[in-house]
């Protein structure tokens, strides 16, 4: 099996130009334990929501790639992400999903810990280390970069990866369309209580791919839309803009973040929703107005499902929802999701939302299950010996895509591929698996800022 | 652990000169992933039997080793089997067990094939792609090779794999046996409806030798022959060829096939069987009038178990079935149980028949209950960190083999061992590992196909 150094990853298992990306990418094993250290290791990611650790000593124990970590506020209010695993001898230091404590005390020997990282305990540190046990070398092992971003927190294990904000580069407009108050006020949101947690049998890259703009598999959602189990009761949500907007799939290249947005044209507001509910209806019809006066012409986006590398996934809308994607082997994905309302929103707006959201999301989440049942058999016919040599096509609306696209006065950033009559195409996909390779091959960030090279020519 | 190419199979972890067999080879993971590859990617494969896609658009999904397969009729009627994953992200494009369509839609996509393996449907082909994608080269993935027996349907991936019949070689009357009419009449057998589909937690070569003709292990049966529950009532099945006939081991070195036959002299007609319905008794009564009338001396063969190499089991006799055991990993065997009855037999006798088989073949069976006790632990304990250093034995009747065996002026094709009075040998179970051992040390068809005599090989190992 190939490894990055001798063929690299381009042309052969990842041939974007030729748009078909090889099976071998989501059942080797060898690749995926070079994933953990390419990517995981590497990259930014998210870990939670500062909601969720409002008060010093508040905790909540996260994931980064497969490790357990804990997002927690120490006592003078600096969040910190730390591994979860005691310095001594490896044992989980919090064994529990989120509390308050003053100290983190390790069950194996008694080591116990700050809030701020430090060694603070060690039984028997007279009589049994003479002293001798140099604590302030000791502490939690600590991510070395970690970024608050309108309530978000990220992580990253590398201190030679870009800050957060230049790792987005020009897709933070698209982060806000999650974050911000439905209004268009910056920030405003907060999680709804309740992350959801499950395993999926296959690899994390079919829901990475899935939600950074998969707008040809609406025929598998077809029961839900068929059932209404959408906000006003017709369709899984409301679509209005579909028949209105231009519909657009917006890529960054040198990121490897991309998103879907619906487009209005000028001076149309968007149609009525959340039918069943007059209040909330009212709420958003009003939010929808705010936000143009806010916004301007920006105010005119509307976001659909993105992804900002390599696996967190964003949904600005119906249902307004963060996802992880935790790499649990080769065959194995453990989804984290969080869900996100205005924190200024009515109490019943709230209520309705989150109805909603577990409806439609979630492994309990009629919506969310039609996914599940296709990456399940997607992935397991990926193992295969014989399927495993045929590649997967990705060549749709390959040689289509705009840059510096406009359109009524709003140009966009990014890449895009306007897929209004097109209806479809794979040109998000082929972003996430460009950005994948090129993550494969690196030895370092030197070789993946490539912009900051393009910056220094100029 | 010893892949193939450093030390290869043979005087190490197969060491037929010995009989000793290391338990490694039904352990050991990476052993297990080049058996996918050497063995089930380019052996010939059972998938099913023409009685199950009888019209146009019949489907039936089957499995060639792990992987999940459809055989088909297409609108001109012919046979085929495709991988069972879309060409676009792979998903399952058929998750039915069988029915009938025109056309095979995958659910993630909408991407649909014709029965005969053409990419016919692409959603927003015009929009989406331009008019751009090829289609034609985006069909369901077809084997490489499929051969149509008797009504049974065989298939391999591997092109470079001799024809079905050359495969099989002198091997192909005891198929017949299996699958001819009981009356001696060509082919003339179905498939009683329903297969029979259950995991077991061994590796899928306990059951293969068990069935190349272990017959020693009579005793495991012991409570189902003293509770009878054969079709006259005395054993687990009518057995009285024991009485009177050659128990024989035939094994075909050249090809990994091998069957346990009895052989019954000149001129005895077979006692009576089936005792518990006279209609039945005489149905089969008949039948082995008819059948040494127009077979001859091949009449006089009974065929009970046997195999196909790797992994298709027959018994030709009482209960009449075939099985494939699909690996599942190294620890998991999913066997697939189809029953077979003569296509003309009355409905009384199909029905006699289906009672006597599910009594006792299947999850449900009795007999086959006690098999599946024994492989379970014998595989569980070939894990253990110990116990896999220490290799099994297959030495029994070593030395014993008859090339051109004859007898009561019937020469027997294959070598043979006889257990008439030896009552038992390990012959048919060291060639089905021959064989295993040959393919995984083989890089090419063409080394597999060469061709040697008992004595020579023997003699190399």
């Amino acid at each position: 099996m190939a490894t990055t150094r001798k063929d690299g990853y381009r042309p052969g298992l990842v041939d974007i130009s030729a748009g078909q990306v090889s099976r071998e990418i989501f059942v080797n094993e060898e690749i995926y334990r070079e994933e953990l250290e390419r990517l995981f290791a590497r990259v930014w990611l998210f870990v939670g929501h500062e909601s969720q650790i409002p008060k010093p000593g508040d905790y909540f124990v996260s994931g980064m790639g497969e490790e357990s970590v804990i997002l927690c506020r120490d006592r003078a209010g600096k969040v910190h992400v730390f591994l979860n695993s005691c310095r001594h001898r490896g044992m989980k230091v919090c064994r529990y999903d989120e509390g308050n404590t003053p100290v983190f005390t390790c069950p194996y020997h008694g080591w116990s810990y700050g809030t701020d990282g430090q060694l603070v305990g060690v039984p028997y540190f007279r009589e049994a280390y003479h002293e001798k046990l140099d604590r302030s070398r000791w502490g939690l092992v600590e991510v070395p970069r970690t970024y608050l971003y309108k309530g978000t927190v990220w992580a990253c294990w590398d201190s030679a990866a870009p800050p957060f904000l230049e790792y987005l580069g020009d897709f933070v407009r698209y982060l806000d369309l999650t974050l911000d108050g439905w209004d268009g006020s910056e920030g405003g949101t907060e999680i709804l209580g309740g992350i959801q947690k499950w395993r999926i049998p296959c690899n994390w890259k079919f829901p990475a791919e899935n939600f950074c703009g998969d707008s040809y598999h609406n025929i598998s959602h077809r029961s839900v839309d068929l059932v209404g189990i959408g906000p006003s009761g017709t369709g899984r949500r409301d679509m209005r803009e579909r028949q209105m907007a231009r519909r657009l799939q917006v890529a960054f290249y040198e990121r490897g973040h991309q998103t879907g947005v619906y487009l209005f044209p000028k001076d149309q507001a968007t149609p009525p929703s959340y039918q069943h509910s007059p209040e909330v209806s009212e709420y958003f019809a009003h939010c929808e107005e705010e936000r143009r006066k806010k916004r301007g012409e920006w105010g005119r986006l509307i976001g659909s499902p993105g992804e900002i590398f390599p696996n967190t996934a964003l949904h600005p809308r119906q249902p307004r929802t963060i996802a992880v994607w935790h790499p649990r082997g080769a065959h194995q994905t453990e989804v984290w999701r969080w869900y996100v309302v205005d924190s200024a929103a009515p109490q019943e707006v709230k209520d309705f939302l989150r109805d909603y959201y577990i409806r439609y999301s979630g492994p309990g989440g009629m919506t969310e299950q039609d996914d599940m049942e296709n990456w399940n058999y997607a992935h397991a016919a990926s193992r295969g010996t014989i399927a495993r040599r045929y590649p997967y096509s990705y060549e749709q609306g390959l040689g289509f895509e705009t840059e510096n696209y406009e359109w009524q006065g709003l140009r966009i950033p990014g890449t895009v591929m306007d897929i209004t009559d097109a209806k479809s195409s794979e040109h998000n996909l082929r972003n996430l698996y460009r950005r994948w390779a090129e993550f494969m091959e690196a030895e370092s960030w030197g070789e993946l800022a490539t912009w900051r090279l393009a910056r220094a020519a100029e | 652990m010893a892949s193939t190419n450093t030390t290869g199979y043979r005087r190490g972890l197969v060491d037929l000169g010995k009989g000793q067999i290391s338990r490694e080879i039904f352990v050991n993971d990476e052993i297990y992933q080049e058996e996918l590859e050497r063995i089930f990617a380019r052996a010939w494969l059972l998938v099913g039997h023409e009685s199950q896609i009888p019209n146009p658009g019949d489907f039936f999904v089957s499995s060639m080793g792990e992987e999940s397969v459809i055989l088909c009729r297409d609108r001109a009627h012919k046979v085929h089997v495709f991988l069972n994953s879309c060409r676009h992200r792979g998903m399952k494009v058929c998750r039915y067990d069988e029915g009938n369509a025109a056309v095979l839609t995958c659910p993630y996509h909408g991407w649909s094939y014709s029965t005969d393996g053409r990419l016919v449907g692409v959603p927003y082909f015009r929009e989406a792609y331009h008019g751009s994608l090829d289609r034609s080269r985006w069909g369901l993935a077809e084997v490489a090779q499929l051969c149509l027996y008797k009504g049974t349907v065989w298939a391999s991936w591997d092109p470079a794999a001799p024809p079905f019949l050359e495969y099989l070689g002198d091997f192909l009357p005891y198929i017949d046996l299996t699958l001819d009419a009981w009356d001696g009449s060509d082919g003339g057998t179905e498939i009683l409806s329903g297969i029979q589909k259950w995991r077991v937690p061994c590796n899928w070569k306990f059951p293969a030798e068990n069935f190349s003709g272990d017959s020693y292990h009579n005793i495991s049966h012991r409570s189902v022959d003293l509770a009878g529950i054969g079709p006259s009532g005395s054993g687990r099945r009518d057995m009285p060829e024991l009485l009177m006939a050659r128990k024989l081991h035939i094994a075909f070195p050249e090809h990994g096939h091998q069957t346990t036959s009895y052989l019954l002299p000149k001129e005895v007609a077979l006692p009576p069987a089936y005792q518990h319905s006279s209609v039945v008794s005489e149905y089969f009564r008949e039948c082995e009038e008819a059948r040494r009338n127009k077979r001859g001396d091949w009449g006089r063969m009974i065929a009970l178990v046997g195999e196909v190499f790797p992994n298709t089991a027959f018994l030709a006799r009482q209960p009449r079935t075939l099985a494939a055991w699909h690996p599942r990993g190294a620890h998991e065997t999913e066997v697939w149980r189809w029953f077979l009855v003569d296509r003309n037999a009355p409905a009384e006798v199909k029905d006699f028949l289906r009672q006597y088989y599910i009594r006792y073949s299947g999850p449900g069976g009795m007999t086959e209950q006690d098999d599946m006790e024994n492989w379970n632990y014998a595989h569980a304990a070939s894990r253990g960190t110990i116990a896999r250093r220490y290799p099994y034995n297959y030495e029994q009747g070593t030395g014993t083999e008859i090339e051109n065996y004859e007898w009561e002026s019937f020469r027997v094709p294959g070598v043979v061992c006889d257990l008439t009075r030896a009552k038992s040998s390990e012959h048919n179970l060291r060639n089905l590992y021959r064989r295993w051992a040959e393919f995984m040390e083989a890089d090419r068809w063409e080394e597999l196909t060469s061709g040697r005599r008992l004595g020579r090989a023997e003699a190399a190992e």
